[in-house]
């Protein structure tokens, strides 16, 4: 039986057989777009990476901050019987001689 | 990277480590199909078409750091960006009441003539404009793009057996509206 209708299968393969071509501006545009991507990728891993660990898992902040202290626990130390004493026996410790002590110790670590 | 033969996978991930001729790769492989693809969803506007392929391109650009392995396949994540994108500037046509009509060739009535390539795919893609949206997609992903109805189904999110009825009426819309002319379109018996 014989039907007025165009052959569909054969429009399809038609179609299908058409899909080569693309407008090389078009190309060119999603190639563009291709590169800057590629380029803002490699800026967020960068800008993402965590911050270094110096010693024992303390930032550098934490270190610089107990090297500080440790100074001055040093200096005070060796100065404290070149005074007299006055200082302990006066009952200062020394968070009272660095207020910020107690700050730096907790402060976390970046990133 | 010699990525003729590569899969889809394998040349998006290459690219996400900074391959660029994988991207080469891609872009040869998808741009004319999706070009395609949304051009007949879009009823035939190329400009429009061509945005929207560079858009869906993009998407896939920038989710290429990010792609793991078995997570998916390249066309099953492109197809549904692509055909959302199109769902989304068609619903704005309408919205805005700019919903141009798709003519078919103008035969002259009464005048029997063997139609070119170019004609006949005009013929079809002004039928297929004239399909429902849904209808439409899903007769161009089975019968041009040439996705199983399984494949189909996860693209359009709806099952399988909706998707077997999408595109049996679809083809038989497509036949009506093509009806009387096979002699013009110069298909024989």
């Amino acid at each position: 039986m014989t039907t007025d209708n165009p052959d569909l299968d054969a429009l399809f393969a038609l179609a299908r057989d058409s899909r080569t071509d693309a407008p090389e501006a078009l190309t060119n545009r999603v190639m563009a777009d291709a590169m800057a991507s590629l380029v803002t990728s490699a800026a967020v891993q960068i800008v993402q990476r965590p911050a270094k660990r110096a010693v024992f898992g303390l930032g550098w902040l934490q270190v610089a901050g107990l090297t500080a202290v440790g100074v001055m626990g040093v200096v005070l130390g060796v100065m404290n019987p070149l005074l007299g004493g006055e200082l302990a026996s006066d009952g200062y410790s020394l968070a009272d001689l660095m207020p910020g002590l107690q700050d730096v110790l907790s402060e976390e670590v970046e990133g | 990277m010699d990525g003729s033969d590569a899969p889809d996978e394998v040349l998006l991930m290459a690219y996400g480590q900074g391959d660029s001729h994988a991207a080469r790769e891609l872009t040869r492989r998808f741009v004319p199909r999706l070009l395609a693809y949304a051009t007949r969803l879009l009823g035939g506007d190329r400009a429009e078409a061509e945005d929207v392929t560079q858009e869906a391109m993009l998407r896939l650009w920038r989710a290429a750091p990010g792609w793991r392995a078995g997570e998916a396949k390249v066309t099953s994540w492109l197809y549904p960006v692509v055909g959302n994108l199109c769902t989304d500037r068609l619903r704005k046509r309408k919205r805005q009441g700019d919903w141009p009509e798709a003519e078919p060739e103008d035969g002259k009535p009464g005048v029997i003539e063997e139609m070119g390539h170019a004609q006949r795919l005009q013929a079809l893609d002004a039928a297929l404009a004239a399909l429902p949206e849904r209808q439409r997609q899903a007769v161009v992903l089975r019968h041009i793009e040439g996705f199983s109805n399984p494949e189909i189904a996860e693209m359009m999110e709806i099952g399988v057996e909706a998707v077997e009825s999408l595109t049996a009426r679809g083809k038989r819309a497509l036949a009506a509206l093509l009806a009387g002319r096979k002699e013009e379109l110069g298909y024989d018996d």
